[in-house]
């Protein structure tokens, strides 16, 4: 009896923790040949999205749009290796574009 | 036909462009021996280059075409010629898509747009005379070839960044001088100087189709 309490209580802890676990695994997007590799990326709240670079040259991982930029980040990434990393706490769907090659854009939804 | 023209035209400067890059990492020797070896044993290859080249010559002298009407005021010369350089550069994307495929084609041709932004920004500053305006045209320019070095550099690793950004800094500067001597009307100059920068494209495409060529031996080993 006592023992099946405590795999009801595991089973309980478990599932209120699959949702951050699952978050916790990110996702990452290349920087390659001036393209974001996904453009779009979904992932849960609370996840880590990180930004690598694989061109020799600056870009920049800027949140919004060229004409709309929301302040949220703004990393410049000076060359080939160069990370960037964001956590993403709320659901919704965040739009980000490099800010020296404007057309490379790309979208992250969060659920 | 014409869509199958403009392919084939495409692939054909694109191996041209490639051909010039690759030949300052190898001796002289080497580099003519390779040369040799893709003209002889490979028709796409050939026609990779000679595309290329097509390809490049006329976005030289369309350019100039544009630069010259907007310096003696033809707007619809101007225009014109405008449009006709806008299709080639979708043309040249297309070439780089043909290759690298559709999503570096679009990420390609905005940023060669760009360069042609920065051109028509230092033409303005000379029929102004706004000398603030050549500079900071020249500046982003000198600084846009770093930009396609890096481009052509991340899709074919047979092609230095370095390199590359020293070719297009060459034909920046070359159509640079076509555009000061049209802005003076000296016509015998400007020919000339068109001539410099015609030729000095070869010098790009050959290195491009080399590279090309290098990077997907099995693609342009057929006749």
């Amino acid at each position: 009896m006592r023992f099946g309490n405590t795999i009801g209580s595991a089973a309980v802890l478990l599932l209120a923790l699959a949702p951050q676990l699952g978050a916790e695994s990110g996702a990452t997007i290349n920087i390659q040949t001036f393209q974001f590799q996904p453009k779009q990326v979904e992932v849960k709240a609370g996840a880590t999205v990180t930004w690598i670079s694989q061109d020799d040259v600056r870009h920049t991982v800027t949140s919004g749009a060229p004409d709309n930029k929301d302040g949220r980040f703004d990393a410049s990434l000076s060359g080939k290796g160069a990370k960037f990393s964001f956590t993403f706490s709320q659901p919704g769907t965040y739009t980000f574009f490099c800010d020296r090659h404007q057309h490379m854009r790309g979208e992250i939804t969060v659920k | 036909m014409e869509t199958k023209s403009h392919k084939l035209t495409g692939a054909v400067a694109l191996g041209f462009l490639l051909t010039t890059a690759c030949a300052p990492m190898a001796s002289k020797a080497e580099a003519e021996s390779d040369h040799k070896t893709i003209m002889q044993s490979s028709g796409k290859a050939a026609d990779l280059r000679s595309g290329l080249n097509i390809l490049f010559a006329e976005h030289v002298s369309l350019a100039a075409s544009a630069t010259g009407a907007a310096l003696g005021g033809r707007d619809a010369e101007f225009k014109a010629a405008a449009g006709a350089l806008d299709a080639n550069s979708v043309a040249i994307s297309k070439a780089v898509g043909s290759v690298y495929g559709a999503d570096a084609e679009a990420a390609f041709l905005p940023l060669w747009r760009k360069h042609i932004g920065f051109v028509v920004d230092y033409t303005v500053g000379i029929a102004t005379k706004d000398k603030a305006k050549q500079t900071k045209a020249v500046n982003e320019l000198v600084g846009y070839t770093d930009d396609l070095g890096a481009f052509l550099s991340s899709a074919n690793p047979n092609l230095p960044k370095a390199t590359v950004a020293e070719l297009v800094k060459g034909h920046i500067l070359t159509l640079k001088d076509v555009i000061d001597a049209q802005a003076v009307k000296d016509y015998n100059k400007t020919y000339m100087l068109l001539r410099t920068a015609t030729g000095h494209m070869h010098m790009i495409a050959d290195p491009l189709a080399d590279a090309i060529v290098k990077q997907f031996p099995d693609r342009y080993a057929g006749m």
